[in-house]
């Protein structure tokens, strides 16, 4: 229970803002949540929070699985990659060939998530292909 | 009530005075009134037209059965139209609506209130932990990586270890990527740029 209490602000704004499915779960010292977050802002402000209690991320004692609500296929997403380009792969993982390239900024149609690492999208140019979901945020 | 308990022994004093002060009746006759008077009033009690404790017991009890999911080991006494409850019920709420319940109970006066309230049942045990083995880790590590070539990382008995160096900007970056592989556990000994 001590986790649960060093991360109570973590866990009060998770219920405040929607997070369904929560689940919080103590083991061998490490506290696990899981979850889907209605938006990638609620996401983001849970990992602010996260690295607010523990700055950045040192103490191991959490893995906060938490995604962005489950988006339905034609759902749009925002290429949100530094500056560069955004590989396109022909199947998830990056030891499989590139077939197109989302510029930076750009849209992308969900198509279907393989997982939460992995979605397979249709570029703005017609490409589809799988990119790596950390880059692309739902509208 | 339907008979006026109250109102006899005063009709019965009124009767006594006048007997006493008009009829100059001898002691004799005062203390055979006075005798008569003491028997009926020792006897009111019983002139009560309301139910008995036996027919509100009986309703408590009809009662009772009717809520007995509500509720274990639940008993009622009742005295005098007052009916003691014992027995615990699983929430408050049926506890209070039992206890209106029985209140509404033609007959009775009062309700001593002395169940208690279940304890909540534990909460369910949530499901398991899921954890991904290495060779799954692994593969998703390499991903995660693939944008930070100065991260190095490894997997072992499903828990990630990273050194070297990495941008404090791209950190929680990193970071979402590897929790959602389902690690049991991340250790980050990255030094911050």
């Amino acid at each position: 229970m001590a986790l649960q209490d060093k991360y109570k602000e973590l866990l009060d704004a998770a219920r405040a803002a929607g997070v369904v499915n929560l689940q919080v779960r103590e083991q061998d010292n490490v506290l696990y949540i899981t979850g889907q977050a209605p938006t990638g802002d609620v996401k983001d402000s849970l990992w602010n929070i996260y690295n607010k209690i523990d700055p950045d991320f040192r103490a191991g004692d959490l893995v906060m699985d938490i995604n962005t609500a489950d988006s339905v296929a034609g759902t749009k997403a925002t290429v949100t990659t530094d500056s560069s380009n955004l590989n396109i792969r022909k199947g998830p993982g990056t030891d499989q060939p590139i077939v197109g390239k989302a510029a930076h900024g750009s849209t992308v149609t969900l198509i279907s998530k393989t997982n939460e690492e992995w979605w397979l999208v249709k570029t703005e140019k017609g490409e589809e292909g799988y990119a790596y979901a950390r880059y692309l945020r739902p509208q | 009530m339907g008979c006026n308990v109250n109102a006899y022994p005063a009709i019965l004093l009124i009767h006594l005075l006048t007997k006493i002060n008009f009829m100059r009746v001898s002691f004799a006759r005062f203390a055979f009134v006075f005798t008569t008077m003491a028997f009926m009033a020792l006897s009111l009690p019983s002139c009560k037209s309301g139910p008995k404790d036996e027919d509100i017991q009986k309703a408590v009890s009809e009662k009772a059965s009717a809520i007995s999911t509500d509720a274990t080991d639940l008993t009622s006494t009742v005295t005098d139209g007052v009916v003691t409850l014992t027995g615990s019920f699983k929430d408050a709420t049926s506890k209070d609506a039992f206890e209106t319940t029985v209140k509404a109970i033609p007959g009775v006066k009062s309700v001593v209130d002395n169940s208690t309230v279940m304890p909540p049942p534990p909460a369910p045990e949530p499901a398991p932990v899921v954890i991904n083995g290495d060779d799954v880790l692994k593969s998703g590590v390499t991903d995660a990586t693939k944008d930070f070539p100065t991260v190095k990382a490894s997997v072992q008995d499903s828990i990630i270890t990273l050194t070297g160096e990495i941008k404090k900007s791209s950190l929680p970056k990193l970071m979402m990527s590897l929790h959602a592989l389902k690690p049991k556990k991340i250790n980050n000994q990255l030094t911050i740029k």
